[in-house]
């Protein structure tokens, strides 16, 4: 990453602001619940008070203040977001690396692994995954000495249940960049000089595919935020007294009705995940543009 | 073309089984039954319901088994629906997702190609922006949060439509509108890309200047062109609706497969989850195999092998 190049992206009113948008976002949720007089799981007297001074972002059934508990929920989503994204890197690059760079029939039958996994409803079986495997992984924590991480096994869970199905697009991507790297002059000219298959993969084939890899990552964080979501909405993810983005939009979901409209509690958390996504998506357009100028339209 | 066409007809069978496989070992191999309750059950009876639901014996017997059942078109019984099996469970509830599925895949195919045509109609003028900032907006609105907003606003507010249920037209639009809008907005973009580099072609000048009108450049010679990303993105699109009518049927209490799959899997009800995510995984490969077939056909430079 030289200086001409970080310049050329602050160039980019694209990313600048939407750095700026996720940087906000980021401080808030690390430092807003400690600037917070209030905690995220503290009941206070007001039930289902109306944004105002005293609670920013009005308070829940319970009395909890709802603008707390958004800021809480950015921590978890947005750790969820990236650390799926990082294991769904760490599986795409090293799948698509070695399928490319081996090539033949082994190429051919990786990719084709890929394309039946793209034509399963990969969501599906995380569900039944994670719901399932809980258990196992909280007795597993259990026996290595760790029972303190037990209640966290679903998060553990997400991370890696999540990440291991976005990996299809970062794999099929990175395979068709080495497949033309590998072809290149450096390569052979590294070969030539009898350096290794992995040495030449990972010190002349990897340091080409970050930019593109970078775009990518960029992209998959908001899919992983985004089914993360999906899942606490539906009761599968994280569990309570823990809130992310999910479980908050699924509470307010449920405590709209007819008779009285409590909106700031569905419209808090949405509007903090709807503009985090946004800014991820503007993110990843805009580092595409500047590192990808092939797919620029 | 026929013959990687013959492969995956074939093959497809085969993954489903596959995929029942899996999802049996999942289930069955973690700690915990369909049979758990807060009281424990006495040995004789649980033995007796495990004797009912076959699910008796060493696991890989169990599944020899089911498999053998599956391959038949039996998904047997429900643990937790008393009495109703698992085809009688799906012949109910996918008509209603398949109904819902459709309303929305056609709202975000033909909504987005619309919006997507005339904003590269507009290239770089106001309406192409405004058009292009909606569709990021839209893109960053999943279901699960514009379905509540939607409900608040139409339902409540302004009373313009029912909060859910299931039977009339009228219940129809606002759970079809929450699941389309944001592949609506992907499509709007994915269509513009690519009519703008239709519109610069020579063919398309040639129309124009032989005094084609612009509305029929623009939808019939342009389009059918433009329209070959559009047909691969078709498949992806449906596994996103399929997964997103998961949680659109559970906002707008919309009796589909998507509660019964989540409740199904809370409760370890064993050959329910394993029945939906099989008819899940055989719609997709369905159409996916449809969307290749559509795609070769469209065009003939592209050879399927």
């Amino acid at each position: 990453m030289d200086r001409a190049f970080l310049r050329r992206c602050f160039a980019n009113r694209r990313i600048s602001v939407s750095v700026a948008i996720l940087a906000a976002v980021a401080l808030a949720a690390v430092i807003g619940p400690w600037l917070s007089p209030y905690s995220h799981d503290q009941l206070g007297p007001l039930r289902f008070a109306g944004p105002g001074a005293v609670h920013w972002g009005g308070t829940d059934l319970l009395g909890r203040d709802v603008m707390t508990r958004a800021l809480m929920g950015a921590r978890i989503s947005l750790l969820v977001g990236l650390f799926g994204a990082v294991v769904s890197l760490i599986i795409g690059v090293s799948y698509g690396a070695i399928s490319g760079y081996v090539g033949g029939k082994t190429d051919a039958m990786m990719m084709r692994l890929v394309d039946i996994l793209y034509s399963i409803p990969r969501l599906v079986f995380v569900i039944v995954l994670i719901s399932v495997l809980d258990l196992q992984v909280r007795a597993a924590l259990v026996r290595l000495g760790h029972p303190e991480w037990a209640p966290q096994a679903k998060f553990i869970l997400l991370f890696a249940g999540l990440g291991a199905v976005q990996w299809l697009a970062m794999a099929r991507i990175v395979r068709g960049q080495v497949l033309s790297l590998k072809e290149r002059q450096f390569v052979l000219a590294a070969r030539a000089l009898g350096q290794g298959h992995a040495a030449i993969i990972v010190r002349h084939i990897l340091p080409n595919l970050v930019g593109i890899v970078i775009v990518y990552l960029t992209l998959t964080i908001p899919v992983v935020i985004l089914e993360e979501s999906l899942l606490s909405f539906l009761g599968l993810g994280v569990q309570p007294p823990m809130a992310s983005w999910g479980t908050l939009i699924a509470q307010g979901a449920q405590t709209i009705n007819p008779v009285k409209s409590y909106w700031w509690l569905l419209v808090v958390p949405a509007a903090a995940m709807a503009l985090t996504l946004m800014a991820l998506n503007f993110l990843g357009d805009g580092l595409r543009d500047v590192l990808d100028p092939r797919a620029r339209r | 073309m026929s013959r990687g066409v013959l492969m995956r007809v074939l093959g497809a069978p085969i993954l489903l089984l596959a995929v029942a496989c899996l999802t049996f070992v999942l289930m069955r191999a973690a700690p915990g039954g369909p049979f758990d309750r807060e009281k424990q059950i006495p040995e004789q009876i649980l033995r007796q319901l495990e004797q009912k639901y076959k699910l008796d014996g060493p696991v890989y017997d169990q599944m020899g088994r089911y498999l053998w059942d599956v391959a038949r078109g039996d998904l047997r019984l429900s643990t937790q629906y008393r009495n109703r099996t698992v085809n009688e469970l799906i012949a109910q509830t996918l008509p209603v997702s398949m109904m819902l599925g459709a309303t929305a895949f056609a709202i975000a195919v033909m909504g987005g190609s619309v919006l997507g045509i005339c904003a590269a109609a507009a290239h770089n003028r106001p309406t192409d922006y405004a058009l292009m900032v909606l569709a990021l907006v839209g893109v960053s609105l999943p279901s699960f949060i514009l379905g509540p907003l939607l409900m608040l606003v139409f339902s409540f507010w302004l009373g313009w439509f029912p909060v859910g249920g299931w039977g009339e037209l009228r219940q129809l639009w606002l759970p079809a509108f929450a699941l389309s809008l944001p592949y609506m907005a992907y499509i709007t973009r994915l269509v513009r890309v690519s009519m703008l580099e239709v519109l610069g072609e020579d063919y398309v000048r040639t129309a124009r200047s032989k005094g084609v009108p612009e509305g029929r450049v623009l939808f019939v010679h342009a389009f059918r062109n433009a329209a070959l990303p559009l047909v691969s993105y078709s498949g992806p699109l449906a596994a996103n609706i399929l997964t997103g009518s998961l949680v659109v049927e559970t906002i707008f209490n919309v009796p589909g497969m998507g509660p019964f799959f989540v409740n199904s899997v809370l409760n370890r009800d064993v050959f329910l989850t394993g029945g939906v995510t099989l008819i899940y995984s055989a719609l997709l490969v369905a159409f996916n195999l449809l969307v290749d077939v559509a795609y070769v056909w469209l065009d003939r430079r592209i050879r399927l092998d």
